[in-house]
């Protein structure tokens, strides 16, 4: 990890197009302004972290695929798909 | 157009798959950029979303349109720059769905949107900031309006 120290309205430069810009200090926290292309997506990183996570659990598996596939095929609410007993 | 709307015309039968890029992969995959959306009749109202060179890799999705509470979600003319739509266009909003074999439910991930351009062909994964969206939000055939 590349460590620098800014203070309140000094800039870092990622790349050409990316600046990151230290606004304001407070004993709690840190206020950063970010300049980017519009295509670039910026996120808090503890956010990110929790929708990966997420899209990590929703993977479909062998044990999901068939079961939910056929509950659905042949129509039915889909509250078959979670009762075993009625498949 | 939206793929929908297109098969809807012309096919009795409207299975499709679409190929679809993601620029910047999606959380969690970040590195695999292709996928096809594959629209079956026999799994309506789900789709799935699956890595083409990756075929274990695959998401079940909900189209959004369909959850009345998810309608007036604002998509920001930077998010849809990120798919090349246009600021007056709309993206097709899908949300990721979880089967939790365990509580037997199905959750949709209100929080992270996928965006997609039929036309360009190009998806996304959106972040929304509203802390108040739920990344497990239980899913009931009762909530959803299906015509």
């Amino acid at each position: 990890m590349l460590v620098l120290t800014r203070k309140p309205g000094e800039s870092l430069r990622i790349g050409a197009q990316v600046v990151v810009t230290v606004l304001e200090r407070s004993s709690r926290e840190v206020r950063l302004g970010i300049e980017a292309p519009g295509e670039i997506p910026i996120y808090r990183d503890e956010i990110y972290r929790k929708i990966q996570k997420k899209n990590l659990e929703a993977l479909m598996n062998e044990s999901t695929q068939p079961t939910m596939i056929s509950a659905i095929i042949k129509g039915k609410n889909w509250n078959v798909l979670l009762d075993d007993t009625q498949r | 157009m939206d793929p929908f709307m297109q098969n809807n015309q012309t096919n009795m039968n409207s299975n499709f798959s679409v190929d679809i890029y993601f620029h910047f992969g999606l959380p969690g995959f970040e590195n695999i950029n292709d996928y096809s959306f594959e629209h079956l009749d026999e799994v309506e109202p789900f789709n799935i979303l699956r890595a083409r060179h990756d075929p274990k890799i695959s998401l079940l999705l909900f189209d959004a349109r369909l959850l009345p509470l998810y309608c007036d979600i604002p998509i920001s003319e930077m998010e849809k720059k990120k798919v090349e739509l246009k600021v007056d266009e709309t993206p097709a909003v899908f949300l990721v769905l979880k089967i939790d074999s365990h509580e037997k439910r199905l959750t949709a991930n209100l929080r992270a949107p996928i965006i997609f351009n039929f036309d360009t062909k190009m998806g996304h994964q959106l972040i929304l900031e509203d802390e108040t969206l739920s990344m497990e939000y239980v899913l009931e055939p009762e909530t959803v309006n299906i015509a």
